[in-house]
């Protein structure tokens, strides 16, 4: 079991890292980045979520055996590294989406690397899916990640708005506790640590003049959030149907700003109405979650079928 | 003359060389029958209770060599997502990577690497994987009595209690109300090929 005074010192910790680090970023390069997304958000995300996993004994092991280990060591210090790229002048704007999407691609196959779905683990031909569907499943979990990352980051350029990362906190808190609820505790803090990041890096925001420039912190949190929910979905018991709906959910926070009356809404406003229609998909999902855990741990082993035992005649 | 003590010496050279390969031959090969045979576990909680488990699905081969037992080997895999505390939540944590990490992590394997034979069975040494860590272990493996049951199938059976540190595995954290020493039990028949 979790310990909750650890989580919560760990958060209260990864919020504070993740507003200092935007703080010192600004106050130390007050004009770098004019002209494009500043990497602000990115360097403050990234060493938020390495001390908040440091904190929660979520420490990257080396050899990287396991998902959360490659998570940690391949794909995040990436995310952050681009879009510290992105953000130097000189850098192709076309460049920098390239390595975003290949980023997104890559993640799936890094995170599955070694495991029975992808490899022979158990002998020749053991693995779970074919060649085909390998191509077919990590395609479209690739086409997932980068429709919403780049969903995301076309709104903040349509319609920028501190609601955003909120939304994504608030995606990412849920995420962790479903996963949590799903079999896979410690993985599930995962989602609490970037939630925590998120909410630390949205406040420290407030106290800088002018908008808030989120670009770089989509890319990180849409993909830790991705991460999150691939590790609980092919790792712990978390339905395709849950992983879904925390995933997409984002994508609501175009709604206000499409819909007429709404879009003539004024920017606060319209945030909260970004945020509370993310929270409806998202509370089914954790309700969902919350049941099936319920269910599983008040019931036994699946009872043995007359199929069980039907090895022994032969 | 000559030709014949040749002849003599070649037919014993012979005979020598079918001797030993009837000797080399004398090993038993057996399968694990799965049907009568079990893998369980028992794990302290809180120090207050033992929780046990077991694993439904295993496979195994063993060669006994009566006359030279350093020759005997054992062999054993098995299935980790098949783990059965009969709980269906807790089985799915321990599938997890906070503990098994199942997929990962698929199987839990045992292979002998020396055997010297004890009263009433053998010392087995071999190497156990599980949870990607690879450690020696020693363990007395008790019985070797033999059967014909049902009539045809020649069957012998052994059991083994031993302790297991989980955190020299890396399966789970430490702490968590869970002892850090699983007492495993390992009871197995096997069937003469």
């Amino acid at each position: 079991m979790p310990d909750p005074i650890l989580i919560g010192k760990a958060l209260a910790t990864t919020a504070l890292v993740a507003a200092v680090a935007l703080l010192l970023y600004r106050l130390l390069w007050r004009g770098a980045g004019s002209g494009r997304a500043s990497p602000a958000w990115a360097l403050s995300l990234g060493p938020a979520l390495f001390a908040g996993c440091w904190l929660l004994d979520l420490r990257p092991h080396w050899p990287a055996t396991e998902a959360l280990d490659r998570f940690l060591i391949f794909v995040l210090p990436a995310l952050v590294i681009i879009e510290v790229v992105a953000s130097l002048r000189r850098f192709p704007a076309w460049l920098a989406w390239l390595l975003r999407m290949c980023c997104a691609a890559a993640a799936g196959r890094i995170l599955l690397h070694n495991t029975v779905y992808l490899s022979d683990l158990a002998g020749p031909g053991s693995s779970e899916w074919t060649r085909a569907q390998s191509l077919q499943i990590l395609a479209c979990l690739a086409a997932g990640a980068i429709v919403v990352w780049v969903a995301l980051v076309l709104l903040t350029w349509h319609a920028p708005n501190r609601s955003i990362p909120l939304a994504l906190a608030l995606s990412s808190g849920a995420a962790g506790v479903t996963v949590m609820l799903s079999g896979y505790a410690s993985g599930g803090q995962l989602g609490l640590v970037l939630s925590a990041a998120l909410v630390g890096a949205t406040l420290a925001s407030f106290i800088l003049h002018g908008s808030a420039d989120v670009t770089s912190s989509i890319g990180v949190a849409v993909m830790t959030l991705f991460a999150l929910l691939l590790v609980g979905r092919f790792f712990g018991e978390l339905t395709t149907t849950n992983a879904l709906l925390l995933f997409f959910a984002v994508l609501l926070c175009w709604l206000p700003v499409v819909l007429p009356y709404i879009r003539r809404m004024g920017p606060i406003l319209r945030g909260t109405l970004q945020v509370l229609l993310v929270a409806v998909p998202v509370a089914i999902a954790v309700l969902l979650a919350r049941q099936k855990f319920l269910e599983d741990f008040s019931a036994g082993s699946d009872e043995p079928s007359a199929e069980d035992y039907r090895g022994s005649e032969q | 003359m000559c030709k014949a003590i040749h002849g003599i010496v070649c037919t014993a050279v012979l005979f020598l060389v079918i001797g030993l390969a009837g000797n080399a031959q004398a090993t038993d090969d057996y399968t694990i029958d799965p049907i009568h045979s079990g893998v369980g576990f028992k794990i302290s909680h809180v120090g207050l209770s033992w929780i046990q488990g077991r694993f439904n699905s295993f496979s195994g081969d063993f060669t006994l060599d009566p006359d030279s037992p350093a020759n005997s080997s054992f062999s054993m895999s098995i299935k980790t997502d098949s783990i059965d505390t009969n709980n269906k939540g807790r089985d799915n944590h321990l599938r997890s990577p906070d503990f098994f990490n199942a997929k990962q992590f698929p199987a839990v394997s045992f292979k002998s690497t020396a055997i010297k034979p004890i009263d009433g069975g053998y010392e087995v040494t071999g190497d156990l994987s599980l949870h990607g860590v690879t450690k020696s272990i020693s363990f007395a493996l008790k019985g070797g009595a033999k059967a014909e049951f049902p009539m045809g199938k020649f069957r012998t059976g052994f059991t083994a209690e031993f302790p297991i540190k989980r955190e020299d595995f890396g399966v789970g954290k430490p702490g968590n109300g869970l002892g850090n020493e699983v007492l495993a039990t390992v009871s197995f028949e096997g069937v003469k090929k």
